[in-house]
Parts: C-alpha cells; structure tokens; sequence
C-alpha cells in the first residue's frame, strides 16, 4: 500500500513538473536578417534540441529558470545566449558567418540532412545529396544514385555492377523508387548496370528502410524518395558532363525572378555515333533520359512544380548480309516515363497541404525476325495517382499532425507473345491476361513530445487493394519514438508493417529489364510485413559528424517464390508458377559519417541474416535468400588539398551471394531410348556461399579556380583497382588438361574512367 | 576545303584511336575466375531408369549419383558406366501376375523376359544393394497408343531449312491421357556418338481438349536440317503424369543459359530411396526414310 502510494506520488510529482513549462520561441538568421533554415538549437540543462524551419523560427517547451541556449549552423560561428525565462519568451539569434572556414571545405551543401535525420523521430533513413553521389568514382565514371545507396548500411547489392537494391533482407521489387513522387518501375539502363537517375537534377535522396511514416506504404523493404532541385535560380546556368559511357547536359533558367523558373536536362550514351563515325561496323544501342520541371512560387502560400522524366534503352539491329532485304532485325526498346504535378499551399493555422497528381508508365517492346520467323514480346504498366497529404506545423504547438489519402491505378499488360514461322514450333504465341488493380490508402499520424525528452509519433495507414473478384483490405500501424539522452545523443525505436499489392516477376537470381510487374489477384495475396528497428545515435554538431548503431528484425510473410524448375523466359504462364511463402531477416548496422571539413565520407558495416520459407521448394525447410551477405562493409572517403585538388575512394567488401550450384548428376533411359539422358542434381536452395566480394576504386578530381563564372573540372580514376574478380556464380569448365573444375567468373575487372565536367 | 576534309580525317582517326584503346583496356582486364570451395558432395543413391521392349522384356537400368565434375556430355560414355553401374542389387518386380526376379545382364543392366504387363495395373520395383541400400517404385502400366495413320515428309519452307515433318492421327481413350512424341534419327553414328545427351526431338501432348476423341495434326521437327534419305524413328508413348511433369520440367530447363534464368530444380522422381523414374510405357515406333 505504501509502495503504492509513493509511485502514485512520484508520478504526480513528475507529471507537475512536466506540466510547468513556457514557450520559448524565435528566429535564427544571418546578421544580415536573411533566415537560417535547419540551423540547431539546443537548451540546457534540459538538452531539448530542435531545428530552425524554413524561415529560420523554431519554438520549443522549456522549464521556467535559468537556461542556455546554444544556436550553431554550419559556416557561421556558434551562438551562446545564457538567460533568465519566467514566462513565453521570442528571441531573435543572429549568426555571424566565418569567413575563412569554408574555404577548406568541399562540401558546397550548407544542409545538414544528416543532423535533420538525427533530431527527427525517423529510424533507419539514409540521405545523400549530389555532392555524395557524384563525389565519388563508380563503374565507368558515371555517378549513380543507386550505386552510392548500396555502400550505406541496410542495402546489399545483387549481382556486381547492378543496380538491383536489396534492403534488410527484402527482394528487389520491394523497394518503391519515387522520383519526384512518380512510382518508377525500372530503375536502370545498360541491362540493369546503371541507374536511371541523372545525377545532374539531383536535390536529395532519401532512402527510407524502416520506421515508415503512416504517408510511406506499398513496398515492404524500402522507400527511395529521389528529390530533383526545386529552387529558383536567380540567372541561368548551363552544365554539363563528358563521360566514357554518357554525356549529359543541363540547363536551368528563369522565367520571373523569384517567382518561376525551368530546368531540362539530357543524358545520352554515344557509343553507337562514335562507332559509326570510326567503322563499317555498328553497335546500335543507346539509352537516354530526360529530365525537366517547371516551379512556379506566385507567394510565399503557394508553391507548384511539374516534373518530367522520360528514358529508354533502345537496341536496333538489322543486318543484311546478302543485300536481299531478307536480314537479320532485332530491336529492343524499353523505358519509363512518368509526369509529377505537385502543389503545396500553406493555409491558415500552420496547416499546409500537397496534392499531387502523378503519372508513371513503364514498357518494354522486343522484335526480332528473320526470314518468315518472328518473335514479338511485349509489357506494359502505367499508374494514375492522386496524393493528398495535409499537415499541421508543429512549430508553435505541442504536436504534429499528419493526414491524407491516396489512390493509384495500375494498368498492366503483363506479357504478349507473338510468334510465326520456324520460332512458333519452339516457343508458341500466347499472352497473359491484361490487368486492371486500384489501390487506395487513407492515413494519419501525430507527432508529440511525451517530455522534454520524449518525443512519439504514433500512425495507422489503412490500405485496400481492389482487383477482379477480390478487395485487400490491411491495417498498417505505425510508432516510433525518440529519447534524448543529451543534446548530441538519443535512441529511437520503431515499428511498422507494410503491405504489398503489386509484385515484380521477376527470377530470385538477377533481375532483367523484360521482368513484369503483377499485380495481386484472387489468389496472389499481397506481401506483408512487420519490422521493428532500434537505434542509438550521435551527432556531432559543430564537426558534423554522425554515428548511429542499429538493429532490427524483419517478419515478412506472403512472400512470391517460384516453384521448382520455374523459367520466367517469356513465359506468360508465370501464375500457376508463383507460391507463397515467409521470410524473416535481421541485423546490426553501423554507421559512421563525417560531412565537413577537407576529410569526408562514411564507414558502414552492416551484419545480416535473411532467410525464406516456402512449403513447395527445399523440403518444406528455411533456406538463406540470395542476397543474405553475412557481412557488408564500406569505407567511402574524399580528401580535398585544396580548393581544386581532391581525391576520393571506395573500399567496399561483402561476402559473397548465395548460390544454388549443380553438385552431381544421374543418368536414366533418355526419352528416344537410344541413350542416357543426364540429370543435374543440385545443392539445397542457396546452400553455397560464392566467394567474397571486395573492390577498391579511386578517383582524383581536379577543378578550375574557384570564383571565375566558368567552371569545370576533370575526373579520373579506376574501378576495381585491384582487378578482383567478383562472381556472379559458378560454372563448371573444362580444364587445360580435359579434367572438370568449378569456377566463379566474375563480370568487371580494373575499369578506368575519365570524364570533364563544367558549368556557367 | 581540303584541309577541313583532313581535319575530319584526323579527329576520325584520333576518335577511333580512343575508342580502340579504351576497348583493348577494357578487355584485357578481365579478372581471372576464382576457384570454387565448399561444394557438397553428392550422396551415392540408385538410379532406377526402365524400358520395355516390344517383346514384353523389361530392361531396368541401375547405376548411382555421381559427382558433378564425374562427366559430361563429352565423356566415354563405357568409362562413366562403368564408374557407376550397380552390379550387386537384388530386382524383383512385383505384379497381379506374380513376382518375377531380374537377372543382371551385365554390371548396371538387369532384364526380365516374359512379363505380361497389363494395362491400369500398377507394379513394384523392388531393388536391394548391399553397398547403397533398398529402393522401391511404384507404377500404374498406361494402356498402349498407336498411330491410327502416320507420314513423314521433308518440309522445304522457303528459305535455307529443310524439316521433316510429321502428320498423325491417332484415337484417344476416354480418361486424361499424356502423350510423348519422340522423332530419332536413324544412323548407326548417330547412336555410338549421341549415347550421353542424345539429340532428340521430343514433343509432349495433354489430351485434355480432346478426350476419347479421334485427334490428328502436324507438326515440324525442329530445329534440324535433313535430307532425302534420312532415316527417322517416330514414337508415341502413354505416359504417366508423373514423367510426363518430368519430361516438361527437363524442356524447360533445357538451355544451358537457363541456369542463371530459371529457379533450380532437383526433378521428381517414383522412386523411393532413390532417384530416377520407373516406367512401364510401350512405345509405338515408326521408321520413315525421307523423301
């Protein structure tokens, strides 16, 4: 009884002193009044931080008494105000800038998305910016979203050189890749080795693994935000970029100062002129992209963009060897496109709205003929959407307030084949049925501190999947809470399930760009999942460096397999193949960033298991998905002497993929009966490890003189530096003396790279 | 005017120059493949494979698993029987009729002559090794198929290949039956040199659109080229659903590239124990020479 009555007091007592705050409220900004956005505040002894929002203002809840309040943005000195507070307080915080420190420092970006990242409630987030990206040397000089993704922790690769993105343990149609909002389907060019994202237009990329926001949902693995700039310039600039594998150009213009403005932006490889201007011969593939938005700010309440984004590969053969009109033609063409039309109104009471209306559409087209043989292969998805999301500003009040629905449409033709001639004897004509799958989603979250050093945010998504003959309808609940522990220090955990309603079909071992998207049906039931993450982490304001520690444990279930033997090869058949089954994946990952200074760049290691369960494959028994890489480290750096010297690098090491080899064979009675047939008798589901994966690449830019209106700069480097074979894997050869052996080709050896970049 | 043609001439030049270059650095950097470890070793099981002849013998095929590295379509196919024949197995089959043993015919062969085996009646295979142990199999005898009527022909289609074509009819029982359609060339050569993978066109039919109805059609054999003179064997066999899965899962898988496409398949088997199928199917064959 007594015990009980203490704790009853103590918490009374507790939840008085809580209940004794004021407001303390203000503004940061240069001495010049312009507003510092995202700059930090920190009030002690109590350690609440916050951020400055987009007009520098911030308001937190403090105890009345004694208090110091440190404000610190990156290139301007740090502030400390000491004061008395008794009641609602404004203040106003000026910075001064430091003159001389910048000038050592390479990262141009005055954000601090890593610090954002800290003070939010959000576990499991990775954000890079352009300057991340096209700081340092990858496969063939050509910057690339995905590529730089993977050496954060979470993501493990696929097949060397791919821009296939496993995360915690997912499969690579799990990952909802938005550029600008708009769902895209196929995220690479050049057969899966390169992404489609010009680094040019790139603002910032958001890679979101776990703790999803209740606004976040239709992939169970991931959510990949790819943000293209949205500021208005005040003149024009051109820039551009000279590669080995593309080139690319972009330009950006004005239309009414401060209020509108347009930038497009090209990317296109010319391997196929260069051969036709040196030799008879021909190599007729390309792949290109274009990029473009319009941003109109008529206000300060309104903001509205249109973005585009169009790209293709696109292979076109014919070869008439006796001049007779009877040759050899083969095209392949294959691309997305995709229009986002976004517009953010801010209304009275700190509400703010976005509406988006999206479009996506992804193709490919194959025709190959010869003589009377033709072979025509075809798919096709294209999405309508419409998103509203409303929020109420937390700035001023206790809490944050999130709301909105969504609805998309997705209209498939999964996949047609034609076929004549002798090709019909081998592979007859037959088409999938076409599909037509609707998903709606109404979600709401809130946001609040609990204490001054708690901070929860609790949300439910309500998802449906509506399709011929059957509705899906899921609860989606989502929580994530932040503990302060100090002002540089906090943990966080998080929970979240997600839900699946369309799939890739696509073989468990590498993707191609002729895999289809499929939705659910009356008896493919959507993928689910549950994760929980928690997380310690640190941030170093002043020296911008960040340290985060993290595990989680993922539960996934309705998970698409293929049965045994399955060829997805045009296949239109794949439905009677699919089963479903479960998967549970679990980790730790490490991560270490340091964003300022001549020294930058991140370590990251990440030890993971991921496992898979289907009644029909392996004996009813667990097996280790393809992608579980116990081991996935990198160490990425960039070192500038000075304002136009730098040199970068990355060191990268993962154990090897899993693999399913041919262990022994048998004979039996062929069918004719005049021999033996043999038969390939293989390890259990994914038994075999490949071997090891690590690569060293290296690159050294050199810049012009800062401060002149031209500027541009020279990369060059190596990939794979140490030419280390890294396997896809394994075959069995003949060795030189007749004997069998096993080997692991790899796919890239040492590649160097050069390329000159400029911008006026 | 000609100096701008000169230009033109040496940027060609100097573009090709780098082109070249960058593809020589490109190719000869290629990383040596790494060497492979930590590859399960396959368990040794029987391997059950059967055939009847016309003359109501049955000819059982015993060997064990071997090792993936063991042989290949490349192989001396007496050397690699010889590594795997089972020659110490017991083989009783076990039917309404009675029980008959086998005898070994030579290592790895067993026969048995004089087995009435009786449509839609099932049979046991009984197999006993003192070195890998017991199998048995089970198996339900489909009723014969023949070719109501059959021609071969040489198919010209207009461009460079020539086919053989094959028109048949033949009337389907009542009940779901399954049809394996096999076209053999006929040579002497062909059988020493083709005994390990034997390259063989092999068609599968599902008489679910036309039970118990009478069904002809034509189809072309492909993708080989033949002449007048050819020597074909085609067959048509009623075979259990069971090998005809098989049948299907192996053309399926039948490219070698597939193996970096397709999911791994260990293929089904009847047999119990052990590996490989046990069938009692009696083939109809016909020879054509071409013309």
């Amino acid at each position: 009884m007594l015990k009980g009555a203490i704790i009853f007091f103590c918490v009374i007592t507790a939840y008085a002193a809580i209940g004794q705050t004021v407001k303390l409220a203000g503004r940061v900004s240069t001495v010049a009044n312009e507003p510092l956005t995202s700059a930090q505040i920190a009030v002690y002894p109590d350690s609440i931080t916050t951020l400055s929002d987009n007009n520098g203002g911030f308001a937190i809840k403090v105890k009345p008494g004694n208090l110091t309040l440190y404000a610190s943005f990156v290139g301007y000195e740090d502030r400390t105000i000491s004061l008395h507070i008794s009641k609602d307080t404004t203040l106003l915080v000026q910075l001064n800038e430091k003159l001389n420190e910048l000038n050592a420092v390479t990262v141009e970006d005055t954000r601090d998305l890593q610090s954002e990242v800290f003070q939010s409630n959000q576990t499991s987030t990775n954000v890079l910016t352009k300057e991340d990206i096209t700081g340092i040397p990858v496969l063939g000089g050509e910057a690339d979203v995905i590529k730089t993704l993977q050496l954060l922790p979470g993501t493990v690769k696929g097949v060397e050189g791919s821009s296939d993105l496993f995360v915690r343990g997912g499969a690579a149609d799990q990952n909802l890749v938005l550029l600008d909002g708009a769902p895209i389907y196929n995220t690479s060019h050049l057969f899966g080795f390169l992404s489609v994202f010009n680094p040019d237009v790139l603002d910032k990329v958001e890679a979101i693994n776990g703790g999803f926001p209740a606004r976040y949902g239709g992939r169970l693995s991931s959510i990949l935000n790819v943000n293209t700039i949205n500021d208005i310039p005040d003149r024009t600039y051109i820039s551009g970029d000279i590669g080995l594998i593309a080139s690319r150009l972009f330009l950006e213009q004005p239309i009414i100062k401060q209020k509108a403005s347009i930038w497009v932006a090209g990317r296109r490889t010319y391997i196929d002129q260069v051969v036709k201007a040196v030799s008879t011969d021909e190599l007729p593939y390309f792949f290109y992209d274009i990029n473009a938005k319009v941003i109109l700010q008529p206000n300060d309440n309104n903001y509205i963009e249109l973005s585009h984004y169009s790209g293709e590969d696109i292979l076109d053969w014919f070869r008439d060897r006796n001049n007779d009109g009877n040759g050899f033609l083969t095209t392949y063409a294959s691309g997305n496109d995709s229009q986002s039309l976004r517009w953010q109104r801010n209304l009275k009471n700190n509400w703010n709205c976005n509406l988006s209306l999206l479009r996506s559409r992804y193709k490919y087209h194959i025709r190959n003929s010869f003589d009377e043989n033709q072979l025509l292969a075809s798919s096709d998805i294209e999405d309508y959407s419409v998103r509203l999301l409303a929020q109420k500003d937390s700035l001023f009040k206790n809490g944050t307030i999130r709301t909105g629905f969504e609805w998309t449409r997705h209209g498939i033709s999964p996949n047609v084949i034609n076929t004549a001639g002798l090709i019909a004897d081998l592979l007859e004509s037959s088409s999938s049925t076409g599909r037509t799958a609707n998903e709606f989603a109404a979600h709401a979250e809130y946001e609040w501190s609990v204490t001054d050093r708690l901070r929860l945010m609790t949300g439910f998504r309500a998802s449906a999947g509506i399709v011929a003959n059957r509705n899906y309808f899921y609860p989606e609940p989502r929580v994530s809470a932040r503990y302060v522990i100090n002002s540089d220090q906090a943990l966080k955990v998080s929970y979240s399930r997600m839900v699946q309603y369309i799939h890739r079909i696509s073989n468990s071992a590498v993707t191609s760009p002729t895999d289809i998207w499929y939705p659910v049906t009356d008896s493919i039931k959507p993928q689910t999942a549950h994760q929980v993450a928690l997380a310690w982490q640190r941030s170093l304001h002043g020296k911008r460096i960040f340290f985060s520690v993290e595990t989680y444990y993922k539960l996934m279930n309705q998970l698409i397999g293929y049965e045994e033997g399955t060829n997805l090869f045009f296949n239109t058949d794949f439905e009677s193949k699919l089963i479903q089954g479960k998967g549970k994946s679990y980790g730790l990952e490490v991560l270490l960033r340091k964003e300022a200074g001549k020294f930058t760049g991140w370590i990251s290691y990440t030890l993971s298991w991921s496992w898979r369960n289907f009644n029909e494959i392996n004996g009813g028994a667990w097996f280790p998905s393809r992608y579980d890489r116990r081991h996935n480290g990198a160490v990425v750096a960039q070192y500038a002497f000075n304002k136009r010297l730098s040199v970068s690098m990355v060191w990268e090491f993962i154990s090897g993929a899993r693999f399913t080899p041919i262990v022994g064979q048998y004979v039996i009675f062929a069918p004719t009966l005049t021999g033996v047939d043999l038969i390939p008798v293989y390890s259990g589901i994914n038994q075999v490890k490949l071997a090891d994966t690590h690569r060293l690449d290296v690159g050294l830019k050199f810049r012009s003189k800062p401060g002149k209106r031209f500027q541009w700069h020279w990369f060059a480097g190596v990939y794979n530096a140490y030419n280390r074979a890294n396997p896809i894997g394994i075959n069995i050869e003949q060795a030189s003396d007749g004997s069998l052996q096993y080997e692991q080709p790899g796919l890239f050896g040492l590649l160097p790279f050069i390329s000159y970049g400029f911008k006026f | 005017m000609n100096s701008l043609k000169i230009q033109s001439a040496l940027s060609k030049k100097v573009i090709g120059f780098l082109f070249i270059f960058i593809a020589i650095i490109f190719s000869s950097c290629i990383p040596d493949p790494l060497e492979v470890n930590g590859i399960p070793v396959v368990k040794p099981q029987i391997v059950v494979s059967t055939q009847i002849v016309q003359d109501e013998s049955l000819i059982v095929l015993l060997t064990k698993t071997f090792g993936a590295l063991q042989g290949s379509d490349d192989s001396d196919p007496e050397e690699l029987f010889d590594q795997i024949a089972v020659d110490d197995a017991v083989v009783i089959i076990e039917g309404p009729g009675g029980t008959d043993s086998l005898f070994m015919i030579r290592p790895g062969v067993y026969g048995g002559i004089q087995i009435a085996f009786q449509p839609d009646e099932t049979y046991h295979l009984y197999v006993k090794s003192e070195t890998l142990g017991e199998v048995t199999a089970s198996t339900t005898v489909k009723p014969e198929i023949q070719f109501e009527d059959i021609k071969a022909e040489l198919y010209y289609n207009g461009y460079d290949d020539t086919l053989a074509q094959v028109t048949y009819a033949i009337q389907d029982p009542p009940g779901r039956n399954w049809y394996m359609f096999n076209v053999q060339e006929v040579e002497q050569e062909d059988f020493i040199e083709n005994i390990l993978n034997p390259r063989a066109f092999t068609r599968l039919l599902d008489d679910a659109p036309f039970d118990g109805e009478n069904y002809q059609e034509t189809f072309r054999v492909f993708p080989r080229d033949y002449k007048a003179g050819d020597t074909i064997a085609v067959s048509i066999s009623n075979v259990s659903k069971e090998y005809y899965d098989f049948i299907k899962l192996r053309q399926d898988n039948r490219f070698s590239f597939v193996q970096y496409l397709s999911e791994p398949v260990n293929y089904p088997t009847n047999v119990v124990g052990g590996k490989g199928f046990f069938n009692l199917y009696i083939p109809d064959i016909r020879p054509f020479v071409l013309e």
